[in-house]
Parts: structure tokens; sequence; C-alpha cells
């Protein structure tokens, strides 16, 4: 069955899949290429990004996006290099200005397997946010339109971050009581620091934060979290080599939020003690008592 | 592409010229107008007829000027419940209509001659007549006064191969007859602009700009069928090839500082006229941007200004209609000294924009970031090429193109000794007296408001090597001498030529500062990251 739609999918290995299932089940047919298939791929009334954060600003400048395309990046991550967000990175790099996000709870793998779903799709433009929900809405996939990219996209950073908070937590083995808290002051700090990085508080407090966030705490294999663990149960790093990536990318991703934030930085003090920790200039324990140790105030 | 024309020859290619096309105006804003009202939903045309009565009234029992008469008002708001919606029609049709003929104003071929041919050396004569030394000076006092720069070149040949929207900043009255000689000067012609209807309250300034393109603009009056008819008319406007100057700042700067917000609602009109253009295949359909910075070292109202914008309650007045421009003989009074002195206007034509604020080049062509051209038409256009309305997607265009705006504004900013000395001063009072805000700062005691000559020269030397550094990147341009002594000698004779209080003026070897003055020429420049705590921090 075909809507009429016109949808094209850029996708890495771990996306193609699930994205496919979902616009089938939405009714649509679709044409799929891989992330060094730029050159060759067309653009379609729709066109989905779905690539890791290290191909996304080659795969955006080699798909030459033009005033004509609609694009949705799916999950994107922050360009590493500079750290902006991938609708930043296409702004400064095309005249390309019809562009919305897919974020939210999102896990390919439950998605690639026909589980049922729901995420935000967040552009400026209602067009994009129609379009969007127009190729995934269906009885398996939700859609939730709103207008916060920057938010749907600087929450994964912060949520990834979270989860390794929480792992830490878990890992230390220092009762629910401080796992809680975590997840609650992180949540609620990233709602304050939200219109500090020109986003809007309830993305935070919605599916893509808090969302997300107990997604990936249900979600034994969660990278973030397990690594978070492991610190917290040895008090070393992971020795895997992927693992290791995957620490320092998210020290990178954390640090550029704080950057963002500037001064404002300490209103987020939960992520400035764990990006000292990701990078590995705080221990643990002194970050726990900084954290507990901290004047009292109205937060 | 086509030839572009030698300097002279543009002026009169705008449809200010074109009789036809101004008589078509405002019964073709009453269509569009008529045309958007007809789509609204029954209870949304009752409400706005409703708010527009309830309008009329309040400035019945304010003494405000109306629409319509007190007897046709009386009519209408006892008729109105009883009316279906072809007769709301027909009533909000009539108001509009009233409001139209308020909006436009005929434009004079004649006076435009008469103000751009004789107008300029009149006034030169004049001024010479109080300053001996320049009698047998030939040159033009526009010429000499208004300092003209930036893309010059590409802003002739848009204007030959679509309808241009200026954009410049808002700091004085006197902006829109100095961009007036501006583009005089550059061979351009005459564009229509919004004036306030407080500007028409002297005769001999509403003679000319009545029949100089300005079109009048009532902004004590908010309602909804008002907006449409004055977005309809700037739309038809444009879409009919008239050039038109908005100030997307709304209004003139209250502190001083460059308008970092832009209005949308006049703004976003050309995307409307540009898509009306396209669907009629008219040959110049394009509408470009070209934004416009204006750098004055004397505001004539920026006492009022000031003062207004230190207001805590209400945040200030939007209409100031009592301010230094109310006086005719101050305003002579401030052109004189202004014109005695050889500080110019610097009028900056920025890099020109198409309506989502991509750059454009020379020959028209829009470019992407990376400088490659890009078919701007399919902004606007579905797959098969058909222009396709969408407000929303055009109010996010709109909100790009003023961002772009903003950008451009700073960048084409010129620092001038005023700005510098009153940023070196305000440092130096403000490290001095550490946890006062704005607020209190501009409380101080006289005794405390004081500064030695060499605390200023050293402030203003940090200050001075700060914008350097900005103007090498192309963030702002340097309009002032490289040593601070120089530019503090100009800055205090400039400050010496009108304000009662000067904003900062030398007794023996002390700097005395007027602060809320001070603040206000401070805040030219406090957008560009200067560091005041180490531009005021004295060893």
């Amino acid at each position: 069955m075909s809507s009429g739609l016109t949808l094209d999918i850029v996708a890495d290995s771990e996306w193609a899949v699930p994205l496919q299932n979902l616009v089938a089940a939405a009714g649509h047919d679709v044409r799929v290429f891989g992330p060094d298939d730029t050159a060759t791929a067309r653009h379609g009334e729709l066109l989905f990004i779905a690539v890791g954060p290290k191909m996304l600003a080659s795969c955006i400048d080699g798909l030459s996006l033009q005033p004509k395309d609609h694009v949705v990046f799916v999950a994107p991550g922050l360009v590493p290099a500079t750290g902006e967000t991938a609708t930043e990175y296409v702004s400064r790099r095309t005249a390309c200005l019809r562009v919305g996000v897919l974020s939210g709870p999102l896990r390919s793998s439950a998605l690639a397997t026909g589980r049922m779903g729901a995420g935000v799709l967040a552009s400026e433009f209602e067009s994009i946010q129609g379009l969007g929900a127009e190729a995934l809405h269906s009885s398996q996939f939700r859609v939730y339109p709103s207008s916060d990219v920057q938010g749907a996209q600087l929450a994964k950073p912060i949520v990834n971050a979270l989860a390794f908070g929480v792992g830490l937590v878990d890992g230390l083995q220092v009762g629910e009581t401080l796992r809680n808290i975590l997840i609650t002051r992180g949540v609620t700090q990233a709602s304050h620091a939200a219109p500090i990085l020109g986003a809007q508080n309830t993305t935070m407090t919605g599916l893509c934060g808090l969302g997300s966030l107990l997604l990936a705490l249900d979600t034994p294999e969660d990278t973030h979290y397990a690594n978070g663990s492991t610190l917290g149960r040895t008090n070393a790093l992971p020795t895997e080599r992927s693992d290791l990536t995957v620490i320092r990318e998210l020290a990178r991703s954390v640090e550029q939020i704080l950057d963002r934030m500037g001064p404002e930085s300490t209103r987020f003090s939960l992520l400035e003690q764990l990006s000292g920790i990701l990078s590995g200039e705080t221990r643990l324990q002194d970050a726990l008592v900084e954290l507990m140790e901290r004047p009292v105030r109205q937060e | 592409m086509g030839k572009i024309q030698t300097r002279d020859s543009l002026s009169s290619h705008t449809a200010l010229f074109d009789p036809d096309a101004r008589s078509s105006l405002v019964n073709a804003s009453l269509e569009r107008v008529h045309r958007e009202l007809s789509a609204l939903p029954e209870k949304v045309l009752f409400q706005q007829l409703g708010e527009a009565l309830y309008e009329e009234r309040r400035r019945d029992t304010e003494a405000l000027p109306q629409s319509i008469s007190p007897e046709q008002l009386g009519k209408l708001a006892l008729a109105v419940h009883a009316m279906d919606r072809d007769s709301a029609l027909h009533a909000t049709q009539k108001m509009v209509m009233a409001d139209l003929r308020q909006i436009h104003n005929e434009f004079s071929p004649k006076t435009y001659r008469l103000a751009t041919g004789v107008g300029p050396g009149l006034l030169g004569r004049l001024l010479r007549g109080f300053h001996p030394s320049r009698l047998f000076d030939s040159r033009l006092v526009a010429s000499e006064r208004i300092r003209v720069s930036g893309e010059i070149d590409t802003f002739r040949a848009l204007i030959q191969r679509g309808t241009v929207i200026l954009a410049p900043t808002h700091l004085s009255n006197l902006d829109s007859p100095v961009i007036g000689f501006g583009l005089h000067h550059c061979g351009l012609p005459p564009f229509v602009y919004g004036a306030g209807l407080n500007l028409f309250t002297q005769p001999i300034m509403a003679y000319f700009m009545s029949r100089l393109g300005a079109y009048t603009v009532d902004r004590t009056r908010h309602s909804n069928l008002y907006k449409s008819a004055l977005k309809a008319y700037s739309t038809e406007a444009l879409a009919s090839g008239h050039h038109s100057l908005f100030f997307p700042g709304g209004t003139r700067s209250r502190s001083g500082a460059i308008e970092t917000r832009v209005k949308k609602g006049l703004l976003g009109t050309g995307l409307t006229a540009w898509q009306a253009k396209l669907q009629r295949n008219d040959p110049l359909a394009d509408i470009f941007v070209v934004p416009c910075s204006l750098s004055m070292s004397l505001v004539l109202e920026a006492e009022t200004l000031i003062s207004d914008s230190l207001q805590r309650e209400g945040r200030g007045r939007y209409i100031i209609i009592d301010d230094e421009f109310s006086e005719t003989r101050t305003i002579y009074s401030f052109l004189k000294r202004m014109m005695a002195f050889d500080d110019p206007v610097h009028v900056v034509f920025g890099q020109p924009m198409d309506l989502m604020g991509n750059p454009v080049n020379i020959d028209g062509i829009s470019h992407d970031p990376q400088g490659r051209p890009i078919q701007r038409i399919d902004y606007v256009t579905d797959r098969h090429g058909n222009v396709v309305a969408d407000a929303q997607r055009d109010r996010v265009y709109t909100d790009r193109l003023g961002r772009r705006l903003v950008e451009a504004w700073h960048r084409d900013t010129t620092a001038l000794p005023t700005h510098i000395a009153a940023f070196a001063a305000w440092a130096l009072l403000s490290v001095q007296n550490p946890g006062l805000d704005a607020y209190r700062l501009v409380r101080l005691e006289p005794r405390n408001r004081i500064i030695t000559r060499a605390q200023l020269r050293r402030a203003t030397e940090r200050t001075l090597r700060a914008l350097e550094a900005r103007a090498a990147e192309g963030k702002i341009r340097l309009g002032a001498p490289a040593e601070p002594d120089a530019v503090i000698d100009q800055a205090l004779k400039q400050f010496s030529r009108y304000h009662s209080a000067p904003a900062l003026r030398q007794i023996n070897d002390e700097i005395h500062a007027a602060m809320e003055l001070a603040l206000y020429y401070r805040n030219r420049i406090a957008a560009f990251g200067l560091d005041e705590r180490h531009i005021g921090a004295e060893a």
C-alpha cells in the first residue's frame, strides 16, 4: 500500500530496518540509502537522516541539501568536532531550512522487532511536523509534534549523562534514595537549563528528557548506564576500547552542553560533576561530596 | 544578465512614478483585505468587527482621530447585533476603506524633484549663512554630512531586478530624511515608508512627507482590522513595484542599543507580495532586502529616549509624541549644530538578502552559506513548481530574515568617538561603583560621576584596542581616530554641540558624566562583547 508520499531514508545499520518498519506500518513505500550513498541518495518529499554523530557532518555535506528539501533527523547527537546540533550544522552549511528532528524514547532494537513506541517530531515548521506524522504515525508508533527543535536534540546528551550517573549510583550500591534523587534532580535541573540552551523546559520533563531517561534505565544494555555502573562498581573505567570511546564522546558532548550554558552552567551542578567524572578530572567520591555539601539554596 | 544602468538613471525606477500603480493601490489593498476577511469563520469576523468598533468608540472618548464619524459609529454599533455575515463584511469593508484612505498619501513627482533638486542646495546656503567660512563651499550639505557606504552597486543592481525592502536600524525621527538623502545621493529612487501619524502634525513636515512617499501609520491603533489594512497596503505596494522602507525594530531604539529583535508584521508582507508576484508570473517578481545601519555621533531625541528606556514602570512608551522632535525649532537647532561640525552620519547599506535571509549577489542570485547558488523559489513551491501559501512557514522564514538583519546591523554599525568615550567612561564608573546596576548608576550623586582625563584616556585606549580586534574580524566598523586623546577630544566636542547637559564634559582635568546620556551613547557598542570590567579597571 502506498499513500503517495515519496520517502527516502539515509541510515546506518542501526536505524535502517527500524525506520523502514515504521514507515511501512504507516503505509508508505520507502527508498533506503546508506551513509556512504549520499551522492546517489534521493531526497523525496521527506528525507529521514539517521546516522551516528561521527557520520552526521559528512552525511549532511554529502547530501548537498537544497531549499526544496524536507528533512527529519532521527535521534541525532551533536556534531563531535563543533558541538553543533544537526539542525545548527545544516543551517550553517546549507540553504535547507525545512528540517525537523525525531527524538524521545527511541530504541532502535525494539522498533526493529515491531514493538510499539512513540516519539517527538520537533520542527519550527508545521508542514514538517505534519509530513513526519503522516510518514510515521501508525498503530505501532505515535508521533507527538513539537516546535522545540533545540530541546529535542540537546536532551539526548543530557539524558545519556544522567543515565551514566544513575549507573554510577547503582554500581556504588548506595541505595534507592540517592538514585531517585539523582533522577528527579537531574530532570529538574535539565528543565531549568533548557531556556538557557534555547530549549523549552517541558521538553526535558517530557518524552525527550524524562521519557528517554526512564527507557535507558529500564534497558540493561544501555551503554551509558552500563559504563556508569561499571565505574561505580569497580572504581575503574571499562577496559573495552569501544566503551572507552563512548565515554570520551559522552564527556565531550557534556562539555559542549556546559559550554553552551556559559556562566549559567553552575545551575546544572549535576551535569558539571558528571562532566568532571567522565573526563577523569574529578574523583567519584569527591563529586558526591561536592554535590551533597554545596550550599543550600532554592534551586 | 542585464546591463546595470548608470548612476543617475535609477531615480525614477519605482512604481511611485507610475500614476496607474499609485491609483490602484488603495483598491488593491481593499480587495486583499476583503479576500482575507471573507475567508474568516463568521465568529472571528464578528470579533474583528466588534474589536474595531470598540476601538473607534475608545478613540471617540479620548478625542483621537477616527476612521469613521461618530454618527456612523453610533449607527454601526446599534446595527451590529442584527447583522448577517454579508452585512458584517460590508461594514468591515467600509471601515477598512476609511483606514486605507488615511494610510495612503499621494506621491508628488514635482515635490520630489523640488526636494531632491533645490532642497539640499537651499539647506546648504541657509547653513552657510550661519558659517561665513563656508560661504563659498560648493559641496552639498547632504553629501558632506551623510557618508554612504557598503553594497551600493549591488543595491543599485537589485533595484532594476525587482523590488527592494530597505531595513534600517532606527535611532531618530531624522532617520527617514537621512536615508532619503542617502538614497538620492546614490542615484537610487525614492522609497515608500510608514511614518507615524504624530509626525504629520507639523504642517511643513506633513506637506513634504505625504508627497515624498510616506504613508501614514497610526501606532495608537491596535485592532486586527487596522493591522490587516496596513499589511495589505504594504503588500500591495511591494507587489506593484514600490520599493519600501521598513524599520523592522518597530520604533526608535529607546536605549541607544542596536536592535536585537524585529517586528515581523510589515517585514512579513515581503513574502506575501513575492508569492503574489510569482503567481501572476511577474517578470520582476523578486523582492530583495537590504539591511541598513545608521550611526550618528549625536541623536536629537537621546535624552527622552533613554529616560523612557529607564522607566521601570510600564517599560516605557511605545509611541512618544512629546519628544525633542515635536518642536520644529529644536529640530532646526539640532540640524544647524550637526551640520556645523565635521562628523558625518554613517549610512551603511549591507549585504542584500532574499526574504529568507540568504545572501544575494549583484545578479540577484541567492547563495547558500558556502557561496553556492540556490533556487530560492523552491522555498515556496511544491514539487510541481506551484506556489503554495503557508502562513506558518512564512512566519518562520521571516523570523530567520529578522535574525539575519540583526546580525547585519551589528556588523555594519560604525563605532564613533561619542560611543567609545561614553563606553569607556561608563566602564570606569561602573567598576568604581561595584554592585550598582544601570538603574542605580544613573542616579549617582554628581560628585561620584567624575573621572580624571587620564583615567578616561586609558579606558578609551582599552576600548579602542578591543574594538579594533572586533573590526578586524568584521564584527563592527570603526569610525574613530586610533589615538585615545583624539577620540576623547572629538567626543567632548560633539557632546557639547547639542545636549543641555553633555554626556561627558571636561572641567580642568576632570571629566564629568551625565549618566543617562552616557549610558545611551555607551549602549550603541555594548553588544559587542567588550569586557567592561577590564576596560574600567584601574591598576
